[in-house]
């Protein structure tokens, strides 16, 4: 299996799709204040993750979205999968190999682009807001890998049913869009419904917005003061839809990639 | 007798209606060049595809260097080397980078292998080229050189030499007759270029709409390949009977368009000549030829239909 990995690393390190899409993963958080309009001295640590995280995550599905189906189903397109088969891999080993090297690009690779302007934002312009603990942050970043890990197992899934790095992008964008807006529809008609764990993105969103926040006045200065702490409930059911429904995607993924014929 | 390393039995491949293959059986020995010989969706490719662990077989048993367990077959494929339909790669990569991709993923520790098939199949030269820049003659050497590159017991090659140029045809041929005879090992091939399958194949498959329609070996093919005569005359019917009742030729055969083939008499061409020209007719075609493996292959496809 460590064969198998270290040669898709060897072709992925080399596919230009991928090396773009770190190429914007490092560029985007930077480029952004400016966009915005923000000088870049005043984005400190915590005003990227109240003001920036939760938004820019949804462009952050496109990292996800490309790493996942180039790592997993990058070969299936041009055959070239079929030597690791041919070579005396078992499927089993192959399939494993493809999304333990998926998951690595698609999840911890984009995690750490996604999070590394908080160490530096914060490093540089400082960490304004009160009440913030530091383990609280890392505890919601930790947590929001596993609605990153559902969100990244439905491509791996879309992309090996359809054999194509290509039309598992396209088809898992198009499918997230449909989620997402069915999710917003039922919203209108249903006024108290629960929407965070009905997709990965609007996990991920929840973990990462601070609406518990109070105003006081210190010193006659206005201070902002965020509780981060996270309910006990949030965290099991993150965990827990998320293993299950990640779980499920590449238990088909898993079935077809094993049982069908190879053409 | 040689080992058997392939061992194919009531093999039966269904997709969806259609009948792929149907009930086959045969054995390929240790040291031997198989051509596997039939019109295109005979069934070839599905059997290297079932061999290669891409396809799998609806009913029947595969064994490989005796195994027939899931995981005796993968264990099996590690001894062999496969090249089926086209041969794939990375467009966007070098020669070199392709190999050392397989190399990686076959868990190869000599990096040095990737300089030997290459110089082996005369790519060395490519460089930094991407493969999509590639003639089509130039990827079949680097799917050879990546059937190569893990030194097999056996290797399945389908359609190797499809796409290359004359001398490139003669390079291929010399470079899998050496590894046959000097590396001992096992081929598996199917061409459509079967005067190429004739000088390499040891032993031949006919496979035509699934079946196994024949099965030869190269002697028992030089042994149906004879020489023959070929007559064409201005009245073949009268040419026919004075060959049979005047010059006593037995061994005679009457071809579709009227012309014949003689199999005796050849030291007595003179004679048959001679007698056809005072029997009146002109003969238009007097040709010595050999039944050679296209012959036969027609002859057989003709035969199923």
């Amino acid at each position: 299996m460590y064969n198998i990995i270290k040669s898709l690393n060897f072709t992925n390190r080399r596919n230009l799709a991928v090396v773009l899409t770190v190429f914007s993963m490092v560029m985007l958080p930077l480029i952004l204040p400016v966009m915005l309009g923000v000088s870049m001295k005043e984005v400190t640590g915590d005003a990227y993750l109240l003001n920036l995280c939760g938004d820019l995550f949804l462009i952050w599905l496109f990292p996800i979205m490309i790493l996942g189906c180039i790592a997993a189903s990058g070969d299936a397109g041009d055959k070239t999968l079929h030597y690791e088969i041919l070579a005396g891999h078992s499927r089993t080993r192959v399939f494993f190999a493809r999304v333990l090297c998926a998951l690595f690009w698609s999840v911890l690779l984009t995690a750490f682009f996604f999070y590394l302007p908080l160490v530096y934002y914060g490093l540089l312009n400082g960490w304004n807001a009160e009440g913030m603990r530091v383990s609280d942050i890392v505890l919601r970043a930790l947590l929001s890998l596993f609605p990153m890990f559902r969100v990244a197992a439905f491509c791996i899934m879309v992309s090996v049913l359809f054999r194509s790095a290509g039309k598992g992008i396209g088809f898992s964008y198009l499918f997230i869009e449909l989620q997402i807006m069915a999710i917003e529809i039922a919203g209108l008609f249903f006024d108290d419904m629960d929407k965070k764990y009905l997709s990965g993105a609007y996990n991920v969103q929840d973990l990462l917005t601070l609406s518990n926040s109070r105003n006081y006045v210190i010193n006659g200065e206005k201070v902002e003061v965020y509780e981060t702490a996270l309910e006990g409930g949030n965290v099991l059911w993150t965990i827990a839809v998320s293993l299950l429904l990640g779980g499920i995607y590449l238990a088909v993924a898993y079935l077809d990639f094993t049982k069908r014929d190879r053409s | 007798m040689a080992e058997i390393i392939v061992d194919v039995k009531n093999m039966t491949k269904q997709y969806g209606r259609q009948l792929a293959l149907d009930d086959i059986s045969f054995q390929i020995r240790r040291g031997s060049i198989v051509g596997l010989i039939g019109p295109n969706g005979a069934g070839k490719s599905t059997i290297m595809k079932i061999m290669g662990g891409l396809a799998f077989q609806t009913s029947g048993t595969l064994e490989l260097f005796g195994e027939s367990s899931e995981k005796g077959l993968n264990h099996s494929r590690t001894r062999t080397s496969f090249m089926i339909e086209t041969p794939y790669a990375k467009a966007g990569m070098s020669a070199r980078e392709n190999l050392e991709k397989q190399r990686l993923q076959k868990g190869i520790p000599d990096k040095g292998c990737i300089d030997e098939v290459l110089e082996l199949v005369k790519l060395t030269d490519t460089g930094k080229k991407e493969v999509k820049k590639f003639s089509l003659g130039m990827k079949q050497r680097l799917g050879i050189a990546n059937a190569l590159m893990s030194k097999p017991e056996l290797m399945v090659l389908d359609e190797p030499i499809n796409g290359l140029d004359p001398e490139g045809i003669v390079e291929i041929r010399e470079l899998l007759r050496k590894l046959n005879k000097e590396e001992k090992v096992t081929i598996v091939i199917s061409s459509h270029i079967l005067s190429e399958l004739s000088l390499l194949c040891t032993d031949y498959l006919f496979i035509n709409h699934g079946r196994i329609t024949d099965t030869l070996t190269a002697e028992e093919l030089s042994e149906e390949c004879s020489e023959y005569y070929l007559i064409d005359t201005d009245n073949n019917e009268r040419a026919g009977a004075i060959l049979t009742k005047e010059c006593g030729i037995e061994k005679l055969e009457v071809l579709e368009n009227g012309s014949m083939r003689i199999y005796e008499g050849f030291d007595d061409i003179r004679r048959i000549s001679k007698a056809l020209y005072d029997g009146g007719v002109i003969p238009l075609q007097l040709a010595r030829n050999e039944v050679n493996l296209e012959d036969y292959y027609m002859k057989k496809v003709q035969a199923n239909v």
